[in-house]
Formats: C-alpha cells, sequence, structure tokens
C-alpha cells in the first residue's frame, strides 16, 4: 500500500477558508500557503509516487510552499523553479528548497527557454503561472518540446474567470490525459474549483521537432 | 525514496559553573523557573513549550561551558549509527539517563555539538509556564554548506530551503517545527563562534535591560534576524550565547 498522503501532508497549509477570503476580498489570494485543494494535492503526491517521478519542475511557485513540500516527501533527484517574483512585489517571502535550479523571471522569455534547454530531461513539469490563454498555451508549447514525462496543469475546473484561460487549453488538448479532481474539503466544498490535469508522454512526440521551438 | 522522519529538538542544555547563579539569570532574563532534580547539579527550565531547557552545572574545568541542542530520538543507535556515517564524530556513546532514557553526544564535522535523547516514553514535559520567551530557532556554523545540508538530512531528516539570490543560508523553517534551524555557510560561518540558541522576545529592549542588571551582557548591535525582526545575541554571567529574537519565527 501506498503513503498516506493526506496524513504527511497534515502540517502543509494549503488554501484555506482564509485564503478564499482574502482572495474574495481583494482578487489575489494574498496568503503563504500552497495554492491547492489538500485533496487534490494528495492525489497529485499519489500520481508521482505511482509515476516514479524522480525529477520535477514547477512553473510558477508563489511563496514556494507547493515545491518545498514536495521535495520534503519525495526528495527528488532534481528539483527546478520558474517565477516571475510577484510575491516579492506583494510583500510575502519567497522560500525554496535547497539545492533548487530557480529561474527567476518570465516563463515566456527568451531567456526562459535557454534555461529549460539546459535543464534537460525532467520526469513532471507543472504549469501554474500565468492563467490567462496565450499564457498558458505558451508554457504548455515550450513544455511539450522538451523532455519530460507529463506535464501538469493546475485550474482545470471550475467557473473562476482568472482560471478560463486554463479551462480552455485543457479542453482542446488532446492525448492520454489525467484529472485530479477532489472538492475542497476545507472550504466544505462539494465540487471542485481547482483541478489538476495530467498529460502523459513522452515528450517532445515524435514531430515535435526541436526546431519548432518557441522563443 | 520517502523522506525520514524528522526529528525535533526537545531539550536545550545549558552548562554552567554555579548552578544557582544560573537559575537567578534565566529567571529574571526569561521568567523560566528552575526545578532542580538529583543531586542538584542539574535544574529543568520551564519555557512554556518545547524545547524545554536545563541548567547543568560542571565543576571540571576540562569540560567547557556552551549550549548544547538535544533531538528526540526515537533509536539513539540509528541516529549514531548515521553520524558516524557522514562525517561526525561521537563524543559520548549512547548511556543510561535515569528516568529520562538515554542519551548519547555528537558533534558535526564543523564543531556543532548536537546530543541526543531518546526518552523512555513519549517526551511531554509538564509546562506550567505562559511561553512568553519560547526557544524558536538554532543556528549553525556550516562552512560548507552543502555538506551541512547533506549531513542533517540524513541525520535528522531536515530538509532546508533558501531565499533566491542568498547563497550563504539555508534554513528550516520555524513556521511547522519548535524549532527553526539556520545554516550559516561561507565566509560568515566565520563570524559565527558558535552554535547559537534563540528565544523569541516581545520587546528586545526590555528583555536587554533585564540581561544587564541579572549579570550578564549583549552584543553591541541588532542585527536583522534570518527569517524576520531583529536579533541581539545576551551572554549569561557563564559566557553562554542566547540570541533574543524580536517577533521572531512563530514556532509550532
Ligand atoms: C497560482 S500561483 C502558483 C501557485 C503554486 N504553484 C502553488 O501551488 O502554491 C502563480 C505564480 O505564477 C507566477 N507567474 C505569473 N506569470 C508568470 C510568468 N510569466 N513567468 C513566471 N512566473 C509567472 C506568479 O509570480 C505566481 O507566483
Amino acid at each position: 500500500m501506498g503513503r498516506d498522503f493526506r496524513r504527511l501532508l497534515q502540517g502543509v497549509p494549503c488554501w484555506n477558508r482564509r485564503t478564499q477570503a482574502i482572495y474574495e476580498q481583494h482578487g489575489v489570494p494574498l496568503h503563504d500557503v500552497v495554492l491547492q485543494s489538500r485533496a487534490e494535492l494528495a492525489l497529485l503526491c499519489e500520481l508521482i509516487e505511482r509515476e516514479g517521478v524522480r525529477s520535477y519542475l514547477e512553473i510558477g511557485v508563489w511563496t514556494g510552499r507547493l515545491v518545498t513540500a514536495l521535495h520534503e516527501l519525495f526528495d527528488f533527484d532534481r528539483v527546478a523553479a520558474a517565477d516571475i517574483g510577484v510575491v516579492e512585489s506583494l510583500g510575502l517571502p519567497l522560500r525554496l528548497p535547497f539545492g533548487v535550479d530557480f529561474f527567476h523571471g518570465d516563463s515566456h522569455s527568451a531567456a526562459f527557454v535557454a534555461w529549460r534547454r539546459a535543464l534537460g530531461p525532467v520526469d513532471l513539469v507543472l504549469i501554474d503561472g500565468d492563467h490567462r490563454y496565450d499564457a498558458v498555451r505558451a508554457d504548455w508549447e515550450l513544455a511539450r518540446r522538451s523532455p519530460c514525462r507529463l506535464i501538469a496543469f493546475h485550474d482545470i475546473v471550475g467557473d473562476d474567470p482568472g482560471s478560463a484561460g486554463v479551462r480552455r487549453l485543457w479542453r482542446e488538448l488532446e492525448g492520454d490525459k489525467i484529472e485530479l479532481v477532489a472538492p475542497n474539503d476545507e472550504l466544505g466544498q462539494r465540487e471542485s474549483t481547482m483541478g489538476i490535469g495530467v498529460v502523459r508522454g513522452p515528450f517532445p512526440r515524435p514531430g515535435d521537432l526541436e526546431a519548432d521551438w518557441p522563443g | 525514496m520517502p523522506a525520514q522522519e524528522a526529528l525535533e529538538i526537545g531539550l536545550v542544555e545549558i552548562r554552567t559553573r554555579d548552578l544557582q547563579r544560573a537559575r537567578e539569570y534565566y529567571e529574571a532574563v526569561f521568567g523560566w523557573t528552575g526545578t532542580p532534580v538529583g543531586d542538584g547539579s542539574y535544574a529543568f527550565l520551564d519555557t512554556g513549550k518545547q524545547p524545554i531547557a536545563a541548567l547543568y552545572e560542571i565543576g571540571n574545568r576540562d569540560i567547557p561551558v556552551g549550549v548544547t541542542p538535544y533531538l528526540l530520538a526515537p533509536e539513539i543507535d540509528d541516529v549514531l549509527a548515521d553520524v558516524a556515517k557522514v562525517g561526525g564524530e561521537v563524543l559520548a556513546p549512547k548511556s543510561e539517563w535515569g528516568a529520562m532514557g538515554f542519551w548519547a553526544n555528537t558533534q558535526d564535522p564543523w564543531g556543532n555539538g548536537v546530543a541526543l535523547l531518546q526518552p523512555r516514553s513519549a517526551w511531554s514535559p509538564s509546562y506550567r509556564a505562559a511561553p512568553r520567551h519560547p526557544i524558536v530557532w538554532a543556528e549553525l556554523r556550516a562552512p560548507d554548506l552543502q555538506a551541512a545540508v547533506r549531513y542533517y538530512k540524513r541525520v535528522a531528516g531536515w530538509s532546508f530551503q533558501v531565499k533566491p539570490g542568498v547563497d550563504h543560508f539555508a534554513f528550516r523553517s520555524a513556521g511547522s517545527h519548535p524549532v527553526g534551524v539556520g545554516l550559516v555557510g561561507g565566509a560568515r560561518a566565520d563570524l559565527l563562534g558558535q552554535l547559537t540558541m534563540y528565544a523569541r522576545v516581545d520587546d528586545l529592549t526590555e528583555v536587554g535591560e533585564r540581561v544587564g542588571r541579572a549579570g550578564g551582557s549583549l552584543s553591541q548591535h541588532s542585527k536583522t534576524a534570518p527569517e524576520t525582526g531583529r536579533i541581539r545575541i545576551a551572554y549569561d554571567p557563564d559566557g553562554n550565547a542566547m540570541g533574543l529574537f524580536e517577533d521572531g519565527p512563530r514556532g509550532a
């Protein structure tokens, strides 16, 4: 039997009623927590364990709580992250796991493309940066042309206008798709308003030539 | 590979040449009341929350004074085996400690002394005091930061974080643990004399004044602390350091 991730994640602060209230008031979840529903995070952990993920890249880390919690749980062989640093301008702390390969900048820049190329193969990439359609599409286009096994997206369900772009892209994508969707019980939800979608590779798929790299 | 269960600091032992004088000092400055045990050379100090503190009077001048944190270990033998494998030193092997259980003493490759306590039963000292000045932070010298992160991962199961752009400092945040841990690397490690524990205080100025009145002394300047807030170092009458962390991290 696998590990009980619900128990192991107990000490990890996730999106809760307070985060929700702040989000509803300010339109930004100004809270130093993992911006995920704990139930869905546990499902993601189960997938990471099942798939034997040993290297992880997170695009869009907020205060770094998710990448830190995952690295603590899985002790990845390689951990990488990219973020433009919105939290720093909001006065929240940004902390990352020791040994992280960190790109501090825009995931749509030429510098990021070079950084991603240099990073090499990664088992799992989580795309959770800019949620607008063109932005998340650009993150996907680069991710799928880079060597990796699994590409995940956060916010594939619900009706939050802020993540409409992710939902649209998720509907458009084809392939072997896995949906990790569970209501956030810390909010007393009956239906999830987030959801994690995972597309199984390997990437790049045949035909996605390196020459097609954006940037 | 799943990460091992992390060991937490349960006790902080302060060695002194004069137990009565030290008791009066820690009570006056931090409000930690002492309960002597055994032959009177040992006393527990009620800090109000984990970790508890203790004073140990040592007449033998060959043994220096100093402050030693104890990690609570379910199996000391396992930890000692890891210490030996990753270049640490076992200063005192596992031995009985009366009703407490077992203890051992180790030193990491950079000279930080870290002891171990294997309690006989679940570790639950009865704290009576309000946790007004809890011990919340430990700062260790780690000139080779990478190696120190590996060492404490193996020995204590600790995972460390960094702030982007700060390459000489790794920390284990106090948020979800009783005591946070900072590893000070590179050239800055040389500026750090000894392993230093920090207590959180509400008002640095007020506590600082009490230090002087109680026979201790203070470092000259307050500086910015590893996470947030101002710090100063208080030296007790024996010369032992205890950091004062104003508005510091709120431990679990
Ligand atoms: C929803 S948060 C990430 C949440 C995090 N993955 C978690 O689960 O806790 C989005 C993050 O994306 C970052 N971001 C937004 N646009 C970006 C861009 N163009 N490049 C890199 N990061 C970006 C923001 O700074 C923010 O930290």
